[in-house]
Formats: structure tokens, sequence, C-alpha cells
């Protein structure tokens, strides 16, 4: 006896069980809703997620780049190992040369010396310990971007006074405010004590904790004094030529740090990447946490879709033992469930992205307040920018959709493969 | 007369348990074309398990079945599977419609699975159909929609659209009031005559019986009479 051999269902087949599968989700709208919001709700969560920790990651990065470390920041490699303590030893050497070398790499605008250093602020009754930085008041704003955010004033040319520039928080706590005098004390290049009157001209009020809390700056000629530094300089902070996308800054600051590198043995070169790199492992392992809650909220919605299509084979023996009879298979038993099981996962994902969309469009335009997202708690820093924005990844949206279209398919094999199982003797003449 | 099928010896043995059931112990049978058989017994006397296997939805423990003359053995279940799609047609005691699909798509399914027509043949054939069995002008109605009489008209329509050379019936009218029963028989058997189609249907309503031109009564597995009307 001859046969066809089409192992594959024609088109029409094809068509017929995609119509019975899809008119059975739809004939059980009720039973089929829930599910699909579960799906919608975690693919819409994981997308916006995934936007405001890729936003945060962008506005730290952007706050290193333009408040505190700038996009290549270099040291001696001694310095560079004993950073946390802000030593006023380890200087940089050859400083004129090794500037101009910077600036005749690619992409470099612009340079600015730094030396940092601890000290304590005081006000006659209480003492807070403060980052102070030594600066160029004239290179200094090519590179950061401070100046933005000052209230009062920025560092003049000719002032006789001695000035500081200081977080808004840090003034707050200490009673603070512009054109009030201040005690700073600190220990001198050669380890003695000092400690001097300071006049308040300026408030930084940036979206970085760090300056806002226990930033401060002043002028390498006031400090001088101060700190008998001897024209000590410990950084050379550089601005690179903007680009549109960071992931391109990020290059080109390694190469510009790697140039360095090779030609001056002895310094240490860091791109912003490097210099951020702790806190992008901590927004990793929090975007992890969040992955196992959107699999979490998945694999509710993946037991639910196979409850779903379990429920429809288990009301449809009869209408399986009667398209057996007329020749259908087992295989294309078990494709007519598997294809509801998609069907609600292309409608869940769907809607998972729609919703992904809208919450990553109201965090691009409209942002966060960080406070929101950390609490008070600053555990990160680095990053509590005052409103955080989304960032667009076309990329998460499409392993979002991905991702729930295979749990739904998975999740509608098991019933799926039930139903292939049945003896049509069995199923035709099923109560 | 043409035989289209003949059973040798047939016997179907099932296992519950430690106990072993012989549903048909040994049928001999043979069947014409043209032929409108019922098959009458006692409830567990064989007569569901005697249609799934000459339905080619089961095979039996023992015994040949020719089609047509060739013998169907050691097939797959793939290929008993196909075979069902080109010749043997079922209509079922509780109808067993498709639910979301309408009359029409109900009547053409049949076709669109054995993928041989073209589109527009497919329509015409069941347009034909459905006149025979009186359904015209309810091609779009759901099966939700139909009364019990109408929806048993639905399924031999479904039954007959490819030309099968069996249609096999179990119980057919057992779901139906005795007036609807007739009247669905009188349409089976209507077919039956103009179209030469064969019909074998199992039943246990005498007045459903006394309407075939041919009754094998089955008991324990065996048969016990069978009887030819000439009309
Ligand atoms: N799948 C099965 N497993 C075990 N026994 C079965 C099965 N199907 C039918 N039988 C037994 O086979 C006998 C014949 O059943 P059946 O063909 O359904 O009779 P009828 O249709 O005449 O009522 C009965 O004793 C029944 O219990
Ligand atoms: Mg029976």
């Amino acid at each position: 006896m001859r046969r066809g051999s089409n192992n594959l269902p024609s088109t029409g087949t094809w068509k017929t069980i995609f119509k019975i599968a899809w008119r059975n989700v739809v004939r059980h709208g009720k039973r089929t809703a829930f599910t699909i919001i579960t799906m919608c709700f975690g693919i819409g969560l994981y997308i916006g997620l995934d936007s405001i920790f890729k936003g945060m990651d962008k506005a730290g990065l952007e706050n290193i780049i333009n408040l505190t470390d700038s996009s290549v920041r270099i040291s001696t490699d001694k310095y560079e190992a004993e950073r946390n303590s802000l030593p006023l030893d380890y200087g940089l050497s050859k400083i004129p040369e090794l500037e101009k070398y910077i600036m005749s790499n690619d992409g470099v605008e612009a340079i600015t010396l730094r030396t940092r250093f601890l000290g304590q602020l005081s006000n006659g009754m209480d003492s807070i310990p403060v980052t102070g930085i030594a600066i160029d008041p004239v290179t200094d704003p090519k590179v950061f971007t401070i100046p933005k955010y000052i209230e009062g004033n920025w560092f003049s040319e000719n002032s006789q006074a001695n000035e500081i520039v200081l977080g808004k928080r840090l003034a707050g706590e200490l009673g603070a405010g512009i054109n009030d005098w201040i005690i700073l004390s600190s220990r001198t290049k050669y380890d003695t004590q000092n400690a001097d009157d300071f006049l308040i001209i300026g408030l930084i009020d940036a979206p970085e904790v760090s300056l806002n809390t226990h930033g401060m700056l002043l002028s390498f000629k006031d400090a001088e004094e101060f700190l008998d530094l001897e024209e000590l300089r410990t950084e050379i902070a550089v601005r690179m030529k903007n680009r549109i996308n960071i992931e391109d800054l990020m290059k080109d600051s390694k190469i510009v740090a790697q140039n360095i590198q090779k030609e001056f043995p002895g310094l240490s070169a860091q791109s912003f990447e490097e210099v951020g790199k702790q806190f992008l492992e901590i927004s990793k392992s929090k975007s992890k946490a969040t992955g196992v809650i959107i699999f979490t909220i998945l694999l509710i919605a993946g037991v639910g879709i196979a409850n779903t299509v379990l429920m429809s084979v288990y009301s449809r023996i009869r209408e399986i033992g009667v398209l057996r009879a007329f020749g259908l298979q087992r295989k294309d038993i078990s494709k007519l469930f598997l294809v509801e099981g998609a069907i609600i996962g292309v409608i869940g994902s769907l809607a998972g992205v729609i919703l992904g969309i809208i919450f990553v469009s109201y965090l691009i335009f409209f942002g966060i307040p960080a406070e929101k997202m950390m609490g008070s708690i600053d555990m990160t820093g680095l990053y509590m920018g005052k409103i955080i924005y989304g960032h667009w990844s076309t990329k998460t949206i499409i392993v979002g959709a991905i991702f729930g279209f295979i749990v739904a398919v998975f999740a509608g094999s098991f019933p799926a493969r039930k139903a292939a199982k049945m003896e049509v003797t069995d199923a035709i003449h099923f109560i | 007369m043409e035989k289209i099928l003949e059973l040798e010896n047939v016997v179907k043995t099932y296992t519950k348990g430690d106990e072993k059931i012989n549903a048909l112990a040994g049928v001999n049978l043979s069947i014409t074309k043209g032929e409108f058989t019922a098959l009458v017994g006692p409830s567990g006397s064989g007569k569901t398990t005697l249609l799934n296997i000459i339905g080619c939805l089961d095979s039996p423990s023992v015994g040949n079945i020719f089609y047509n003359g060739s013998l169907l053995s050691n097939l797959t279940e793939n290929e008993l599977s196909d075979y069902r799609k080109e010749h043997i047609s079922f209509i079922f005691q509780s109808f067993n419609l498709i639910p979301v699909l309408t009359v029409r798509e109900n009547v053409e399914l049949p076709l669109v699975i054995e993928q041989k027509l073209s589109k527009e043949e497919i329509k015409a054939r069941a347009d034909d159909i459905l006149k025979a069995v009186g359904l015209k002008g309810k091609e779009d109605r759901f099966p939700r929609e139909l009364s019990g009489g109408q929806e048993q008209r639905v399924a031999i329509a479904r039954a007959l659209v490819k030309e099968p050379f069996i249609i096999l019936a179990d119980e057919p009218t057992a779901n139906l009031d005795s007036h609807t029963a007739e009247e669905i028989i009188d349409i089976m058997k209507n077919i039956n005559s103009t179209r030469n189609a064969t019909f074998i249907f199992s039943t246990h309503d005498l007045l459903v019986q006394k309407h075939a031109r041919r009754v094998i009564t089955i008991r324990d597995g065996f048969i016990h009479s069978d009887a030819k009307k000439e009309e």
C-alpha cells in the first residue's frame, strides 16, 4: 500500500491547528488572562529594572568622569597602592614632559593636576573628616564639571583670603554657609599638624554623594602654604573628547591609559571603567538578584501556562480522539497544544514588552529619585544622583520577549506530551 | 459483489490485572460495498472493540483483516493513522464535533487533514454534503448553537465528506430521542443508497436496528447471528 510520506503537516493543517488553538485560547479568555498578566508583569519588570540598573551604571560612570576621577586618572604606582590614605608622598615627577605626552594622545581634550589629602573641618564645636582636593581653579573646570553645581562662587584669581568650596550637605552638618569662616586642619607633607581659617565661598550640590557629604576643594595657591606642598602633585586627571556612546569613550580612555603606562613605567593610569569596577560589580550582583525575582515570576507564569494548557487537554480529550481518528498523528496533537502554549507566550511576551517599553519610556523621560531606589543608605555612594534615568536597551527587550516565549513553549510542552500519549480508543470514548 | 472488508479469526484480548478478557474471541466477517449493517448485542459484548479494530484505531491480538483485498498487518501506528486519514470515517455516540469550529469547518476538517484537494474543491464537497444532510444555511453556526440531531447530522456530513470506503458509527443514536434517532438513521440510509457508501453501526435500539439491511448479533465476543434482509 502506498501512502504519502509527508511527515510535516501541510500549511492547511497548520492553519487548522492554529485556528483551533487560537479559538480555544480566546474561548477560555479568563483562564488564560491571569497567566498572561503574570507573564506581562514578569517581562515588563525585567525590562524596566534592567533599564534602571543600566541607567544607574551610566550615571555612576558619568559621575566618575565628570565629578570625581575623570576619564583617565594618573598617579604613581606607589601612590595608587596607598590611595586609600591619600598620602602626601609619591608625587608625580617630570610633570611637563608627562603633560605634553598625554596631550599628544588622540582624543584627549584637557588635563588638570590635583593633590588629594585628608583633613578635618570644624566649626569650633564639631569636626568632620573631609577629603580635600587641591586644584588648579583654571584648568580643573576644563576636566571636571563641578562649577556647574556650585552655589555661591568659584575660586577667584586674586583673592587675598584662604578660600574653600565644600559639599552642601557637609556645610549643612557643620551649620555653616557661604561667607562663613571655618577651621580646616590637616597633616602637612612633613607630617606636622596644621590648622587655619578658611572662607567658604561656594557650596557643591552635585549628583554625587561623596562630594556632597565630604568633598572640599581649595586652590593650589592656598594649599601650597597650608600643606607645605612644594609643588607636590599626586594626580593628573584627563578629559577625553566627548563620544555619544559611553562604550566608545570607554575604549578611547582605555587606550590612553595603556599608552601612558607603557610610556612611563612606574605610573598607574586608570580609565573610568577601572575606577568604577567596584560599583559595576555591585550593580551586576543587583541585576543578578532581580534576575532571580524575574525568574521566579516567569516560573509562576510557566506553571500557569502548563496548568492552563493541561486543563485544555483534559477538557478536550474526546476532541483529541476525533482528530486522531481522522488521521492526525500523535505529534500533530502535541503541536495543537504546543501552539496553544506558544500563543499564550506570544501574547504574554508582547504585553510584557509593551509594559516594559512604557516603564523604560517613563524612566528615560522622568527618571526616578535615587533615594527611592536605594533608600537612605548610600551603600554605593558613587552613583547617588538625584534622579536616575533609565537606559534604553533593545537587547534586553528582545531577550525578555524571547525568554518569555521559550518559557511558554517549554511549559506547554508537558501537557502537550500528555495529550499526545493518550490512546485514541480511550480518548474517543472518554466520558 | 465487491468485498471490501474481510476479517479472519480476529481475536482481541485485554488484560485487566491478572485477568484476561477476550473482547473478541475469533470473529470471521466479510463486508461488501454499499452494505448498511447494524451490529447489535448486549453491553460489553464487543461491539465497540470490533468497530475500533475495523477502523484501524486498534490492532487485533490475533487474526487478519483485509481491506480491498490487501492485508493490513505489521503497520506502525503512524501508518494506521495515514490509512484512517484516507479511507475510514467515524460517527460517534456523543457527536464529538470540534466546539471551536463552525459547522462548515468541522465538515471540511477531514479533507484539510487529508491534504489532497484544493480549497475550492474542499468547499464544494462540504457544500454538497451539507445539503445532503439538510444543513444548508447553517454552515456558519457553532456546534453549541445546534440541537443534538443537527449535531449528529454535521458528524455524518463530516464522516462522508472525504468519500471513505467505510463509515463506522458506534451507537450513533444513543444520545438522541427516538424520533430524532430515526431521522438520523433515515439520513444515513439515504446516503447509503444514493452514494453507495458502506455503513457499519452499532446499536441496541430496536427501532434503529430495523432500518438495517443486515444485522450482526454479537455475544461474548462471538458472532451469534448474521441476518441479511431482502428489500
Ligand atoms: N481498554 C480496555 N481494557 C480492558 N478491557 C476492555 C477495554 N475495552 C473494552 N474492554 C472489555 O472488553 C469487552 C467488550 O467491550 P466493548 O467492546 O466496549 O463492548 P460493547 O461496545 O459491546 O459494550 C468488555 O468486557 C470490556 O470490559
Ligand atoms: Mg460500546
